[in-house]
């Protein structure tokens, strides 16, 4: 649902899905370089970050699930 | 990455944007040129933050096909309902078409035939060097543009009353930064409330925000603009991927004949009947001259909503061009020195009470930003070089980072989820009306007493979402004040309790400020005289679009408002 990792052993790490989304959803883990769907909450499933990812690691959805979010933390 | 919050990152220029889309694409050309050193902080990257990378009409005046700056000017009158700021439509008028040229002669407008889905060119090889989203960064590059990019800039400072440049911090490093400028431009664009449907997730008023608290006058706020989403997949209105990304900038002519007025009547069904089945998409205006090359084409990208269309994605959102940063002078300034403002960042009032004609959002945002850079080099070349003070800096880093300090607070995520079920049904800002405008006022007025101060954040994203969801609260407030004082209907604004305009009393704007008590203030700003149109013409003759209710109401009072 969303944005979804479709297959990791071919990202190169390049980060150009955290350059490109808007909403600030991705991050590069530190030890494998590897990126992560850090904040699916964000992901307004716009579809830019697969269309600029070089190795077809992402994949988007049209429709997204949000989990319950609490009032404070 | 370590975090660095006790670094601080300092980028000195004459000319500091903020905001990285068409309209601080061109205030930073044109500061260049002008011999300025340009920084830019965009919230993103460049060329794909924001709405910028979705942009697919420019709107042109081109005298050799026949258009007439005096029919323009009265199309836009009667479809913006006589709220038209005509400085800055005659800056349209003189400016769209130069902005146009450079575009084209920059490959960011393509000309070449639509890219076709069947063809065995994918979409990134038909796009290969001429990515628009990569060639603004690239032509700002080139020309020495600093661009300081994925930063939330979270405050404008200060120094004897005038804004000498910005701080904020880097989202994945979490190093605060510190901007000094002599002159800064807001091209934040304009926002709504995290609806689903539309890509504008991450527009969320920002720079309507930060100019309010250094004192400047926001205008626009009570007239509404809205998209709206299908039923089948609400998230992605239009399953776009491939076609959206290749899709162009079209040219579009004016507001002479029908244009794209979102009106009301869809919305009031939903409330009176059954929620009616609405036409997809508007047709281009004609032309009378067979080789007017715009509009052509302009749907040729095959984009189908998915389902139904439901209206009421993206709501609360301004009348492009119309809502943001008043304007105290014809040249982008904002009234506070330093500060200056340029496309939906700015209320130049181009577009009046309602939008009249597709693509004058784009073509606006890059007029506009060519002349804000304009004035903005001018101011900083007679300027010594200043800065805030370091207690000044130093308290706006405190605050900045305090919301990462607490122990526990509320969550960022859910204040704006509660801001957009008060904002968005239909019943508060589309059919509006007094108990209901006040009722929402009491619930943000709550949400800014408890919870602005009172967020958490476990990380820099999240401190970006804690500023976010201050700034939305801060808009919303904005935005029904404005539509209380406002009673009288007029372009999107739709008071069941006023059904109709009101010449007397309201060929007025509404502005607000920040009061000597912190208290929020919204004041008329009456229209000058010679910007009202014909006031002779009959009621039905001046406004040909009718509300719902309009005529009763207009008879019960016994015509008192005609």
């Amino acid at each position: 649902m969303a944005v979804t990792i479709k297959d990791i052993e071919s990202c190169i790490g390049c980060g150009a899905c955290v350059k490109t989304c808007p909403c600030d959803v991705f991050r590069l883990v530190a030890d494998t370089k590897k990126t992560t769907i850090a904040y699916p909450e964000e992901c307004q499933v716009c579809g830019m970050c697969s269309i600029y990812c070089p190795e077809g690691v992402l994949i988007v959805t049209p429709d997204k699930v949000v989990k319950p979010i609490t009032a404070y933390m | 990455m370590p975090k660095k919050q006790d670094a601080v990152y300092a980028f000195e220029s004459d000319v500091l944007i903020i905001g990285g889309g068409m309209a601080g694409f061109f205030a930073a050309l044109r500061a260049v040129e002008k011999g300025q050193r340009v920084v830019m902080a965009d919230k993103g990257t460049v060329g794909r933050s924001g709405f910028t990378p979705w942009a697919n009409t420019f709107c042109v005046f081109d005298a050799s096909l026949g258009d007439k700056p005096e029919e323009w000017v009265q199309g836009t009158q009667s479809k913006g309902e006589y709220l038209v700021n005509l400085d800055y439509f005659g800056m349209f008028i003189e400016d769209s078409l130069p902005r146009y040229r450079q575009l084209l002669e920059w490959n960011i407008i393509d000309t070449r035939p639509e890219w076709d889905k069947d063809s065995p060119l994918s979409a990134r090889d038909y796009l290969k060097g001429r990515d628009r989203r990569m060639l603004l960064p690239a032509i700002l590059k080139k020309v020495g543009v600093t661009m300081v990019q994925r930063v939330m800039i979270t405050q404008l400072l200060e120094n004897d009353g005038q804004v000498v440049g910005a701080v904020g911090f880097h989202m994945e490093q979490g190093e605060p930064l510190r901007f000094s400028a002599k002159a800064t431009i807001l091209c934040t664009g304009a926002g709504g409330y995290k609806a689903p449907g539309y890509p504008i997730h991450c527009s969320t008023f920002d720079g309507d925000a930060m100019a309010y608290q250094v004192g400047a006058r926001i205008a626009g706020k009570d007239f509404m603009d809205f998209h709206f989403t299908g039923d089948k997949h609400p998230w992605n209105v239009f399953e776009m991927e491939e076609e959206l990304f290749v899709n162009r900038i079209y040219p579009t002519n004016g507001p002479t004949v029908a244009g794209s007025g979102v009106g009301i009547y869809p919305i009031f069904k939903v409330h009176e009947e059954a929620p009616p089945l609405v036409e997809f998409m508007l047709e281009d205006p004609p032309s009378s001259n067979e080789d007017d090359p715009r509009g052509k084409g302009k749907y040729a990208t095959p984009l189908k909503p998915s389902g139904n269309i439901v209206m009421g994605a993206a709501t609360g959102l301004g009348v492009h061009k119309s809502e943001g940063i008043w304007p105290a002078d014809a040249a982008c300034f904002s009234g506070v020195p330093g500060l200056y403002a340029a496309g939906d960042a700015l209320a130049s009032m181009i577009c009046g009470a309602s939008y009249p004609a597709t693509g004058m959002g784009l073509a606006g945002s890059a007029v506009q930003g060519y002349r804000a850079g304009d004035a903005a080099a001018a101011f900083a070349s007679q300027c010594a070089a200043t800065t805030a003070r370091t207690e000044v800096i130093e308290a706006a880093n405190e605050q900045m980072f305090s919301p990462l300090k607490a122990s526990r607070g509320f969550n960022p995520r859910w204040v704006s989820q509660v801001l957009l079920n008060t904002m968005a049904p239909y019943y508060v800002l589309l059919l509006m009306d007094k108990d209901r405008l006040q009722g929402a006022l009491t619930q943000i007025e709550f949400m800014q007493e408890h919870f602005a101060l009172r967020m958490k954040a476990n990380d820099n994203h999240e401190l970006r979402l804690v500023f976010e969801a201050r700034n939305m609260l801060l808009n919303a407030e904005m935005k029904l004040r404005a539509n209380l004082l406002r009673t009288e209907s007029r372009g999107n604004h739709y008071r069941q309790d006023y059904p109709a305009r009101n010449d007397k009393d309201w060929l007025a704007w509404v502005l607000l400020s920040k009061g000597a008590d912190g208290k929020m203030l919204a004041q008329k700003e009456p229209v000058p005289e010679t910007w009202r149109g014909d006031e002779t013409l009959g009621y039905e003759a001046r406004y040909p679009r009718r509300f719902p209710g309009e005529l009763e109401y207009l008879a019960r009072s016994g015509n008192e408002e005609r």
